[in-house]
């Protein structure tokens, strides 16, 4: 699970284009929005995509979405059940 | 001074020319239903679109145009054709609102590019904005042309700029308003941020979920009153009150208590001299998307309170039309005033990046007038139209210019541009940050209350990579944020949003003369009394796989990020 959390987090980085961060400073329990990372719902829009891509998972529900968005760890535990590639 | 409507034209989802539209407008009947035309392979939303190929449309206009003009071209011709035929004026200025320009011709061209057959690539000069402009001017016989670029408020935007150069008495007698086609890229853009409804759009309504995409073109001749009457025009209806200003909130959402449409609001119903009560009729933006339709009730009610007066949205008939919509609207709500007997109406427009605007429209002017511009001591001696920028600037006098800051990349933008913000902006964006701010501190004139923006390529490098996946992956993959920073003018409104200018938020797209566009309307906003202190910027940015493009048709473009403070004495 640590690995896909770090692997998730490389995806983050690359998705938003947060050249100036590394994967270090993304704490998996910290909130990815608001207060935490400060993403926006264009990010959320992004990180979306970025979940189809790569893990074949297309979260259509925003509610859903919002809870598996939650932090890296939520994440992480989402993709690893749902994931179909 | 008052400024008379004389003639109209009008080509929508609804109908070719006034009288088709009308009539369906009359009757309250969509027009949006399945796609027939645009070549996307995403059929699943329902849309405003004209249902006939550009040949069908040529033809059916009488068009003598090469058959490599636009469909963006062939509708703005077909709708300014029909409005200066209908005013009967002798009017040589158009002023162009659109987003699109000739981007439905790069779409179509970009597969061969991409396979390197090279039959077509000096079409790739055509794709700026202000040459789709010129080729409408130019069969149309006019000689001066704008174009105004602002997303979805580029048609309002475009009525200010022709209302304040009547005002300032620089010409009697302008074309103004907007032309949109559909395109591959805001069709897969817009569906990409999750905003089009898969259902007719249902604006103000609870269960409302997005928009429905339109396309149209839309113009209005409007005139010097008295010039109107001494000449025995018809007159449609007069121009009192209008309004520009940016939210400087967020790229594409409006804010939750809707501040931007709010003061564009109030500051129009100020210029006519109307109070909220006066006003029986809103043609409202109400594209349908959960946050417009709130932020844009809410700002309403600021003004109104409980006695709102009857708010519509036409988008479920239309579609929305993007960058036409303004001016398609400011038609509709001539027509409801006819219909309905209403003394006068409001239009708002609100473009990506929270540029808000609004017009009021009323069927008499009584005794009212429309208040003389407030900088008069800023007015220029001579009509400006045809005279060169050194002469334009010698006869404003009493303008004061701040020194000139420019970038060609080795600006150092940390100290204005935090990383989070910075992410999202190409290289170039960053230098015009760091150049608007050096520009603002250096002049010492405080900070602007608006921004006026030229540019010949728009945000070209995100424009650039959206097109470029969109055509590589089959309309497979997009990027929300590429398309919400593509619009020509995320520019100018990111400035707005990074220094907190919430004033007069303008985008025009030039050819070679950005500094001198960006300049001379500057100084009209400041004549007009619409403005004080206008930051002006020349920016562009070619994208690395767009320069060789160029490249191959002996094409040059630059990248440039200028950026001066005017005021007046």
């Amino acid at each position: 699970m640590e690995q896909l959390e770090q692997e998730l987090k490389a995806r983050i980085i690359e998705a938003l284009n947060l050249e100036e961060m590394t994967v270090e400073q993304i704490d998996s329990d910290a909130p990815l929005f608001g207060e935490g990372l400060g993403l926006d719902s264009i990010d959320s829009l992004e990180l979306i995509m970025m979940l189809d891509k790569y893990y074949g998972i297309k979260l259509t529900d925003k509610t859903i979405a919002k809870q598996v968005l939650a932090n890296v760890r939520t994440l992480a535990e989402y993709v690893n059940e749902h994931r179909t590639k | 001074m008052t400024i008379a409507i004389t003639g109209i034209g009008i080509v929508s989802a609804l109908g070719i020319g006034q009288s088709a539209n009308r009539a369906t407008l009359r009757q309250s009947e969509s027009h949006v239903g399945s796609l027939t035309i645009l070549p996307t392979r995403h059929r699943n939303w329902p849309a405003g679109e004209i249902g006939l190929t550009n040949e069908q449309l040529i033809s059916e206009a009488h068009l003598n145009i090469p058959a490599t003009y636009s469909r963006n071209t062939i509708l703005g011709i077909m709708a300014l054709q029909e409005a200066l035929h209908d005013a009967g004026a002798s009017c040589t200025t158009l002023i162009n609102g659109t987003t699109v320009g000739n981007m439905d011709k790069t779409e179509g061209y970009y597969g061969a590019w991409m396979r390197e057959d090279w039959t077509t690539i000096g079409e790739i000069a055509h794709h700026r904005a202000a040459l789709h402009t010129r080729q409408m001017a130019d069969y149309c016989g006019m000689t001066d042309m704008q174009t105004v670029s602002t997303a979805c408020s580029s048609a309002l935007n475009a009525i200010i700029c022709g209302a304040n150069r009547i005002r300032n008495g620089e010409v009697k007698c302008v074309a103004v308003g907007g032309v949109d086609s559909l395109t591959k890229i805001h069709w897969n853009g817009f569906a990409s941020l999750g905003i089009l409804s898969a259902q007719r759009c249902r604006p103000f309504q609870d269960d409302r979920d997005g928009i429905n995409l339109g396309e149209g073109a839309a113009y209005l001749i409007i005139e010097n009153a008295e010039y109107a009457k001494a000449r025995g025009a018809h007159i449609y209806g007069y121009i009192t009150g209008y309004c520009n200003g940016c939210d400087a909130y967020h790229p594409t959402a409006s804010s939750p208590d809707g501040e931007g449409a709010y003061q564009t609001m109030r500051t129009s119903l100020a210029m006519a001299g109307l109070t909220p009560a006066d006003i029986p009729y809103i043609n409202a933006h109400g594209t349908a998307t959960p946050n417009n339709d709130a932020s844009e009730l809410c700002a309403i009610q600021r003004l109104w309170g409980d006695q709102l007066p009857i708010i519509e949205s036409t988008k479920p008939l239309t579609g929305h039309t993007t960058s036409a919509s303004g001016s398609i609207e400011v038609i509709f709500c001539l027509d409801r005033m006819q219909e309905k007997g209403y003394h006068s109406a409001l239009c708002n427009a609100f473009g990506f990046g929270g540029n808000d605007s609004t017009i009021i429209v009323e069927a008499t002017t009584s005794q009212r007038l429309i208040a003389a511009p407030l900088n008069q001591q800023a007015n220029c001696a001579s009509p400006l139209r045809k005279t060169s920028h050194e002469l334009f600037r010698e006869n404003c006098k009493h303008i004061i210019e701040g020194p000139v800051v420019m970038s060609d990349g080795g600006l150092d933008y940390s100290a204005y541009l935090p990383p989070m913000q910075a992410r999202r902006m190409t290289m170039m964006m960053r230098q015009m940050v760091a150049a608007a701010r050096q520009a603002i501190e250096q002049a010492g004139m405080g900070e602007p209350d608006a921004i006026v923006l030229a540019t010949q390529w728009g945000a070209m490098v995100p424009s650039y990579l959206l097109l470029d996946r969109m055509e590589a992956t089959n309309e497979e993959e997009m990027s929300p944020s590429l398309f919400m920073m593509a619009a020509n003018n995320a520019l100018a409104t990111t400035l707005a949003r990074l220094i907190g200018c919430k004033g007069y938020n303008l985008t025009l797209m030039g050819l070679d003369d950005l500094w001198e566009q960006a300049h001379q309307e500057a100084v009209r906003t400041i004549q007009g009394g619409m403005t004080k202190r206008v930051l002006v910027v020349a920016m562009d940015e070619i994208a690395d796989g767009w320069q060789q493009l160029l490249e191959k048709a002996n094409c040059a473009a630059t990248n440039i990020a200028q950026a001066q403070m005017i005021t007046i004495c």
